[in-house]
């Protein structure tokens, strides 16, 4: 006990949390052998700084313009919409089935088991099995995702939308469900005590309650569904990922970084209406 | 009185219905939404696809086929999974590249959490301000300047959070060629746009009084960022720093697609050399690593929140 007592004195849990977090990221600095001199060897600063300047003068033509080709802003456009598009697709399928998941896998929705054993019984087996399958779908990346459908089946549409789908429905559930979870009670409770149904409860009493975090949270990650969709582009379609993939192996920097800002642009158009979104919910 | 009353109920509910608020953002919003998914949905293929159906389902048999680790795929029997197991991950170098890929999340982690914790004051609207926490009598010579100081940092922070990883990664690797820094920073520069945002949240969010104290003692911004907003809420930006670490090693599996050792240049490589079963084999390793991430950094959370 005083020894216990004397240690906290000297290592609390702030500072043990620190030292560890210190600790594990000089072994792991260790490991991969980064050094912070190589950064600045070679032509490294050079190249940097070329691609750091220029973020001033964004391209609006090819740098090397070819006859007879698109328009450069005219392609920037289509792969914009074609980045959103696919954004769009992959939450439209992952939005459905991570509500669903997350409704099996939380009990705010239940009714009083204690009184209804054989319902229990009969729910606890979906409960755990979503849960399993919200882990899993999760714990794989969307590209390795990506990459197993493509060598299965050859790459499609329909095949990169559902490797997007699969963990991104996997994570809305989670989070989903842990929101039902975390929300105040108190409302449902009373709706409860009243005589109302524990469904009717869940819908009136938690849901609303909930809503404005959940529609957060799935503006958030239809952020990163954008992300994912430019990333995609590394694996064969044509959304941003593509064209700075393209521009990148000729050196062209400044037409990656018109890319980019589409890609900025996008993100903050976003944000701005899931924050303007929230504002009106009285949240 | 029966059919009266019955009435007053109803025509009080009538009136509550009209004063039901009915903001029309949101329901253009609704409406935007609904416009933009019938539109992704029919606009035609993302990828004109040059696959049949035959050659498709030609390639599934293939690959299913492949699927079973090649030893007991000869011998039929399930033992000789362990040798094969074990040979991929000690000279097939798989524990080197999770061991890797668990240093590449961590050291992205830290390098973020500590860059994002010298410009959080700056971008926290309560401190980076004319007049810190409200506290009177402290005279800027300059008072716009703090505007333009939290706008601009804010801006940066979104701008480093709107760049994928992966893309990110790419164009660091053909800036510094096939080093691991390249994607520690790209791993970094992401979740420094993250980390800040969400930490500037956290510092505008504690309560006020002990940051005042100090500054009405005399301290600056920073005397009262380092010694009371960031005591008081160490815990919620220690979670914050635990959850993005949990998304790094997610990423960091892929990231070795790009060419440096990790598990994704094992997938990557095992999938160009058609060893399909090498290749599952290393995804469900990578998908074991996310999930113990995911469980260490859920225990040091809940710790967390016990602790006082």
């Amino acid at each position: 006990m005083m020894l216990a007592s004397t240690y906290r004195h000297y290592l609390g849990s702030r500072r043990a949390t620190l030292l560890a977090i210190t600790l594990a990221a000089l072994a792991s600095f260790w490991v991969l052998g980064l050094n912070p001199l190589r950064l600045f060897s070679g032509n490294n600063l050079t190249l940097t700084g070329d691609f750091l300047l220029s973020a001033f003068r964004p391209a609006l033509d090819y740098q090397k313009p070819v006859e007879g080709a698109e328009p450069f802003l005219l392609t920037v456009i289509n792969t914009t919409l074609r980045t959103l598009r696919f954004a769009l697709l992959a939450m439209s399928v992952a939005i459905p089935c991570g509500a669903l998941l997350a409704l099996l896998a939380s009990t705010a929705w239940w009714p009083d088991i204690r009184r209804h054993r054989m319902l229990g019984w009969v729910l606890r087996p979906f409960c755990l099995a979503s849960r399993v399958v919200m882990a899993f779908a999760r714990s794989i990346h969307e590209l390795i995702w990506g990459l197993l459908f493509i060598t299965a089946m050859g790459l499609s549409t329909d095949a990169a939308i559902i490797a997007v789908a699969i963990p991104y429905s996997g994570i809305l559930a989670k989070i989903y469900s842990e929101m039902f979870e975390e929300h105040s009670r108190e409302a449902q409770r009373a709706l409860r005590a009243i005589g109302a149904g524990s469904i009717a409860a869940f819908l009136t009493g938690l849901l609303p309650r909930a809503l404005p975090d959940l529609i957060t949270y799935t503006f958030y990650r239809l952020e990163c569904a954008v992300r994912t969709a430019a990333v995609f582009g590394f694996v064969g379609i044509e959304t941003i990922g593509y064209r700075i993939k393209l521009a990148s192996d000729e050196f062209h920097y400044r037409e990656i970084w018109t890319y980019l800002y589409v890609l900025f642009a996008l993100i903050i158009i976003i944000e701005w209406w899931s924050r303007a979104l929230r504002k009106r919910m009285g949240a | 009185m029966s059919t009266q009353a019955e009435e007053t109920r109803l025509a009080r509910i009538a009136h509550l219905r009209r004063q039901q608020p009915r903001p029309k953002f949101l329901y253009l919003s609704l409406l935007a939404i609904m416009l933009a998914g019938g539109w992704a949905w029919t606009a035609g293929d993302l990828y004109p696809s040059v696959l049949t159906d035959s050659q498709r389902s030609a390639n599934l048999e293939r690959f299913i086929g492949k699927l079973t680790p090649a030893p007991v795929r000869a011998s039929g029997d399930w033992s000789d999974f362990r040798p094969w197991a074990m040979e991929l991950l000690i000279e097939g170098e798989a524990l080197k590249a999770v061991g890797m890929t668990l240093a590449l999340a961590t050291a992205a982690a830290a390098l973020s959490g500590f860059f994002a914790l010298l410009f959080i004051p700056g971008a926290a609207r309560n401190l980076s301000a004319p007049r810190p926490l409200g506290i009177t009598g402290g005279r800027s010579a300059f008072p716009l300047i703090w505007g333009i100081i939290h706008k601009v940092i804010r801006l940066a922070f979104v701008f480093t959070r709107s760049l994928p990883e992966y893309i990110l990664g790419f164009l660091l690797i053909s800036i510094l060629g096939p080093d691991p820094w390249a994607l520690v920073l790209a791993l970094a520069i992401h979740n420094f746009g993250i980390l800040g945002r969400l930490g500037s949240e956290v510092v505008e969010n504690a309560p006020p009084r002990p940051a005042r104290t100090v500054i009405a003692h005399g301290g600056g911004r920073l005397g009262a960022y380092l010694t009371a907003i960031l005591p008081e809420s160490f815990n919620r930006m220690i979670v914050y720093f635990f959850y993005r670490w949990e998304t790094c090693v997610r990423e960091a599996t892929v990231l070795g697609m790009l060419g440096v050792i990790s598990l994704g240049f094992l997938i990557t490589n095992a999938k160009a050399a058609r060893s399909f079963d090498q290749m599952v084999f290393f995804v469900l390793l990578g998908a074991l690593i996310v999930l113990a991430g995911d469980l260490l950094s859920l225990l040091v959370r809940r710790w967390l929140r016990v602790e006082r």
